[in-house]
């Protein structure tokens, strides 16, 4: 019987693989500050939180690439009430709602704060004041590679700012990192090339693709035009202190991570199989025009490959990128990969 | 459609055609077997008289375009499997464009979708079919019928029995029309695909002579070798065309003078009813023409 499809044997010819692509993200800073003249930087009303593009935002063209933030946990000294304190219950509530999507709760439903090192449970440093960049999903894609994570951050006076720099960077988390977020696994972020407790300055959570920086990180007398870092992260608003963050991030780089399921479909083709063809052309008066005598060989031309139901219904298809001859002299298989 | 780079090794670009995402939200994406095709090759650049090696440099050569998402035309002439010895004939399928599935001049069939355009062809009714069922008093016996065969005069010893068709395919755009046996006797559809275009499996009964699907007479005269089966159908307008709206005509057609016992002005809309031969893949394309009567000068 003459036949067009053939079936797959589903414990020999379809396999399932996974796969993990890295790309890798810099971001410069001259992207973040001064490219676009601030154009690509998108602030909101509510002052909760600044966006920032990849091109000037009222364009179609633009994507957007990752927010900044600031938060204060409410037993900050940099935390109150008063002239003085401006914005002051916002940058509480950011800091709140970053911490209990991501460090979560105690026994007793309170929210617990972002750790130095990630021993929740001994206590230790807690990082108070703090600065979020939120990464979007179309950067950060299934989660930030461990171990790939580079800041440069300028430590220098407000009008030079990369005189001086921190290299920030996840150390070692490859093989060290924590599980204990609700969030996902996290790392360490620290300063100088050693991965200890004294140079830890912020956290990185790889699956959710936030970073957090402690304000201490941006330490200079001059963190914005007219204040030490104390000074505006009590005293000046949301934006203004995002603003001034971005115009000390000199580089920002990771790899992000994209899980690739795919389904391998492998196509084995016998010697005997698909010799013949209904292409128009392949007849001319119901002969074979190949072929002068009935024993010469068999040849067609395979160009493209349909992935079919039960029910004969195309689901998929490959196009091979150059014909492939087909005669009863070989046998092929042809790898086809759908990923999901 | 772009090209693929040919320039490299060969690789292979997949992609879900969208009935494939279809049944992925539906959660009834299966994949079970496959098929090869070789659309893009005119087998009419195999060179016979050049010495083996270089017979298909023409061929090898094609550019192949990227894949098409869309089901229906993804994948169109299929690579065929035939055991048993070598072949040098292989069947076709024919249009039988004779006696009462004549088409009209140009090559269509006519629909017509309601009485008003029928009885503007009650003097000239090759080619034509109608809403109509027998009881109604409609005399027209227009049907299409394929026949399948080796239509080469050199070969008439009998078809063998691994190439004969026994079971077609046919497809029609479900809004234009649906397909009905030669006694009008509507037929089940068996799929409505993403695009609504409907598929009729049509085959043959082994206890009955009075299906769809029969054996062809050597004596039919469309098939000049050794005969296989005949396939007989007809075309009947689906509800939206019947009405008083001329919406799908003025959005998928237009209009068209046609003289037939005068020059009237009709509504139409073209479309290709397709059928595959189940067995050997095997497609033949047949254009209609769907009519609304509209005016006479």
């Amino acid at each position: 019987m003459a036949q067009v499809y053939k079936l797959f044997d589903t414990l020999k010819d379809i396999k399932e693989t996974r796969t993990l692509l890295h790309e890798n993200i810099p971001i410069t800073g001259s992207l973040v500050s001064g490219t676009y003249s601030d154009e690509n930087i998108k602030n909101f009303s509510h002052g909760r939180f600044q966006s920032v593009y990849d091109y000037p935002y009222l364009s179609s063209s633009a994507n957007h690439i990752f927010d900044i933030s600031v938060g204060l946990t409410s037993d900050s000294g940099l935390s109150g009430s008063g002239a003085d304190f401006v914005e002051s219950k916002e940058k509480v509530l950011m800091y709140n709602q970053m911490a209990q999507v991501l460090v979560g709760y105690d026994i007793n439903g309170s929210i617990l704060q972002f750790d130095q090192d990630g021993d929740l449970l001994a206590g230790g440093n807690k990082l108070k004041e703090c600065v979020f960049l939120n990464f979007s999903r179309l950067l950060a894609k299934d989660e930030i590679k461990k171990e790939s994570v580079n800041l440069t951050i300028g430590t220098g006076s407000y009008g030079s700012a990369f005189d001086g720099t921190h290299s920030v960077k996840d150390l070692n988390a490859a093989s060290e990192y924590r599980v204990n977020s609700p969030a996902g696994e996290y790392g360490i972020l620290y300063t100088g090339s050693v991965a200890e407790t004294a140079s830890a300055v912020g956290l990185v959570y790889y699956q959710a693709g936030v970073m957090v920086l402690t304000a201490s990180l941006f330490n200079s007398t001059t963190f914005n035009a007219t204040q030490t870092v104390d000074q505006a992260f009590s005293g000046s608003s949301t934006q203004d202190i995002c603003d001034a963050v971005r115009h000390r991030l000199q580089n920002i780089q990771f790899n992000n991570t994209v899980e690739l399921n795919s389904r391998i479909y492998f196509c084995r083709i016998e010697p005997d199989d698909f010799n013949y063809s209904s292409n128009p052309t392949y007849l001319s008066e119901s002969k074979i025009v190949v072929k002068d005598e009935k024993e010469d060989e068999s040849v067609s031309y395979i160009t493209t490959v349909g992935l079919y139901s039960s029910d004969n219904e195309l689901l998929a298809v490959a196009k091979l990128s150059e014909p492939l001859k087909k005669t009863r002299a070989n046998s092929l298989i042809l790898r086809t990969r759908l990923d999901f | 459609m772009a090209f693929l780079d040919n320039s490299g090794d060969i690789i292979l670009d997949a992609v879900l055609t969208d009935t494939g995402r279809l049944r992925m939200a539906q959660g009834t994406f299966r994949i079970q077997k496959f098929a090869l095709g070789d659309d893009e090759i005119d087998y009419g650049l195999f060179n016979k008289s050049q010495p083996t090696g270089q017979q298909d440099l023409d061929i090898l050569g094609t550019p192949i375009l990227e894949a098409f998402t869309d089901n229906a035309s993804g994948l169109k002439s299929k690579l065929l499997t035939i055991g048993g010895e070598e072949r040098l004939y292989l069947p076709v399928l024919k249009l039988h464009n004779e006696g009462t599935s004549q088409t009209r001049n140009d090559g269509a069939y006519y629909i017509a979708v309601n009485q008003q355009t029928k009885e503007k062809f009650a003097t000239d009714k090759t080619g034509v079919m109608t809403y109509f069922q027998p009881s109604d008093g409609a005399d027209f016996d227009t049907v299409i019928e394929v026949h399948q065969g080796i239509d080469n005069a050199e070969k008439t010893d009998a078809l063998s029995a691994d190439l004969i068709e026994n079971q077609y395919i046919v497809e029609i755009d479900n809004l234009l029309g649906s397909v009905y046996n030669a006694d009008n006797a509507q037929k089940a559809v068996s799929y409505i695909d993403d695009d609504n275009i409907a598929s009729y499996f049509l085959y043959k009964e082994a206890s009955s002579e009075g299906t769809e699907v029969k054996t062809l007479r050597e004596d039919a005269g469309t098939i000049a070798g050794a005969p296989g089966t005949k396939l007989t159908f007809r075309i009947k307008p689906q509800d939206a065309l019947k009405g008083t709206s001329d919406v799908w005509f003025e959005r998928l057609g237009g209009e068209v003078s046609i003289t037939t016992d005068t020059a009237h002005t009709f509504y139409y809309v073209d479309a290709t009813v397709k059928v595959m031969g189940v067995t050997t893949g095997y497609r033949l394309d047949i254009p209609v023409r769907f009519l609304k009567w509209k005016s006479t000068p």
